[in-house]
């Protein structure tokens, strides 16, 4: 009667022991393994998406590519320090290719530099140089924004009114520092601005990039190239790397979960018998 | 959630697509008379600012150091940029031909009244001997040719003038010509002729010859501009970025199925 007692105690003791055992073992394998491996696959989708945008980009004049790397980070989840990779993403700023149109009014700029225009919504950057003359006379890039010069957005009304000699038509020369003559005199110099951290460059769409006025500074080492467009950036080579390695990484964590899976299939299955 | 990916390469595919179409358009028309070849103006869509979700948080919480995202929607193309380079002249030896050299169109009545601008100048005469293109449409300068005459000069400023039975010479009338600022934002009509735009700017019409305007070429038309290699290595390049955004069409679609099976 009392051993049959004794036996009692111990193996709920022994039960109790078991349980929260096999409770750690599931909240390790939950925390570290599924929850982290999920995270992964979220991850890679995400560097997946840029890729694609990066190729869907290939012949947008003007356009850079994005990088995703990868960080690692100690965290605490749970009272327990673990390791994550962590995505970042970095501007590709590598000069594209720059394309002869013959149109006097397309511009290259081969350096670091960007032309501003000034939107509806305040002054941003691009490395599109494809203008052309407004109706009210005004520089315009391609979406009609203002294309702005270092003493405001560039007026050159002269430009619509039959202005050379022998039938030829108002000429615009552009120097590689960017000055504008119009039929060889001096009208304005284009605005080219650099930015020393890439990081704060925010992609609008539409080939616009937006920054802090603060972050721009005077660019007089870029140089414009006048009858020339700059072409994207994109390399597909490199493009389809990363889309096979991710795609292979994305399954491998599809693998890993399935094994955690497994592994808490077994944990729970087994002990259950107790 | 759907695979943004996916999406984005068929957008890409898409503007490849335009881009292809309109490579066809120019390489049909290399024999077009005043042909102006066009290109396809591509630009990113907008951005998507991503916040990478930490794990043991919120699915969504945002911090100072959470690493940020921009995820883009892919491609478009946005409009179509005609190349107004100069053809090449290419002699005819038809007197009521004539070719622009340099900048500037002729003008043309369209049915409906209001005025069309075309570089192509193969003109003829109708049964009552006035000037037409060969769409049939006569110049805006109603000029009319008498059914006696025996030769017709176009000189370089656009006058014509006809050389009669006698050997007298007769004006006929005076060819202006118009021309635009941005000639790219002309709207292309089909049958050679375009309009004006708010995008290409008023017409300023003059005599040719006159400043900012080319000169008439009796006996010449202007050949397309289209350039047969040059077209041919753009078909090739829209053709591998179409093929590319393809493949990421087929990854994403992997790695649909490969997160289809986590569960067993």
């Amino acid at each position: 009667m009392a051993q049959n007692l004794k036996v009692y105690v111990s193996e709920s003791v022994l039960t109790e022991v078991l349980l929260t055992k096999q409770r750690s073992i599931v909240e390790d394998l939950m925390t570290d393994g599924i929850q982290a491996q999920m995270q992964a696959m979220q991850m890679l989708r995400k560097a997946q998406d840029v890729t694609a945008n990066n190729l869907a980009n290939i012949n947008t004049p003007g356009f850079k590519g994005s990088k995703v790397f990868y960080r690692m980070v100690q965290e605490e989840v749970n009272g327990k320090s673990v390791t994550r990779a962590m995505p970042q993403q970095e501007l590709d700023m590598t000069q594209g290719v720059l394309e002869a149109t013959g149109n006097d009014l397309d511009m290259g700029i081969k350096g670091k530099g960007f032309f501003v225009v000034q939107g509806e919504e305040g002054q941003k950057l691009t490395r599109d140089g494809r203008m052309h003359v407004s109706n009210d006379g005004y520089l315009v890039d391609g979406r009609g924004a203002k294309v702005m010069g270092d003493s405001g957005p560039i007026y050159m009304p002269q430009y619509l009114q039959a202005g050379g000699k022998n039938g030829e038509p108002a000429k615009v020369e552009v120097a590689d520092d960017g000055t504008i003559r119009l039929n060889s005199e001096v009208l304005d110099k284009l605005k080219i601005v650099q930015v020393e951290d890439t990081s704060q460059l925010d992609r609008m769409g539409s080939n616009y990039f937006a920054v802090q006025q603060s972050a721009m500074i005077d660019d007089n080492s870029s140089r414009v190239r006048q009858g020339y467009y700059e072409s994207g950036n994109v390399n597909p080579l490199d493009e389809m790397v990363d889309m096979m390695q991710t795609t292979k990484m994305f399954e491998t964590q599809q693998r890993a979960i399935k094994t955690t899976d497994e592994m808490l299939g077994q944990v729970t299955s087994r002990l259950g018998k107790f | 959630m759907p695979f943004r990916a996916l999406s984005t390469a068929a957008l890409g595919m898409s503007a490849q697509q335009k881009s292809v179409d309109n490579i066809a358009n120019n390489l049909a028309n290399v024999g077009t008379t005043g042909y102006k070849r066009s290109t396809i103006a591509f630009q990113d869509l907008f951005y998507e600012d991503i916040s990478v979700s930490k794990p043991g948080g919120a699915a969504n919480r945002i911090s100072e150091d959470s690493p940020r995202l921009q995820i883009g929607h892919g491609s478009q193309a946005v409009s179509t940029i005609r190349n107004f380079m100069q053809g090449s002249m290419s002699e005819t030896g038809n007197p009521l031909d004539m070719g622009i050299s340099g900048n500037g169109f002729f003008r043309v009545e369209m049915p409906d009244g209001s005025i069309g601008y075309t570089r192509d100048g193969n003109f003829s005469r109708d049964s009552s001997g006035m000037l037409i293109n060969n769409s049939g449409l006569p110049l805006a300068e109603q000029i009319e040719v008498p059914m006696e005459a025996q030769a017709i000069e176009v000189s370089q400023n656009g006058t014509v003038t006809a050389l009669m039975g006698d050997n007298q010479k007769v004006e006929l009338g005076q060819i202006e010509i118009a021309r635009f600022s941005n000639p790219a934002g002309l709207q292309a009509k089909g049958g050679n002729i375009y309009k004006e735009t708010e995008a290409s700017g008023m017409a300023f019409v003059d005599r040719p010859g006159s400043e900012g305007f080319g000169v008439v070429r009796q006996g010449y038309l202007e050949s397309s501009n289209v350039d047969v290699v040059q077209e041919m290595v753009q078909l090739i390049e829209a053709q591998r970025a179409y093929e590319t955004n393809s493949k990421m069409v087929k990854s994403a679609e992997d790695m649909m199925s490969v997160t289809n099976s986590i569960k067993r």
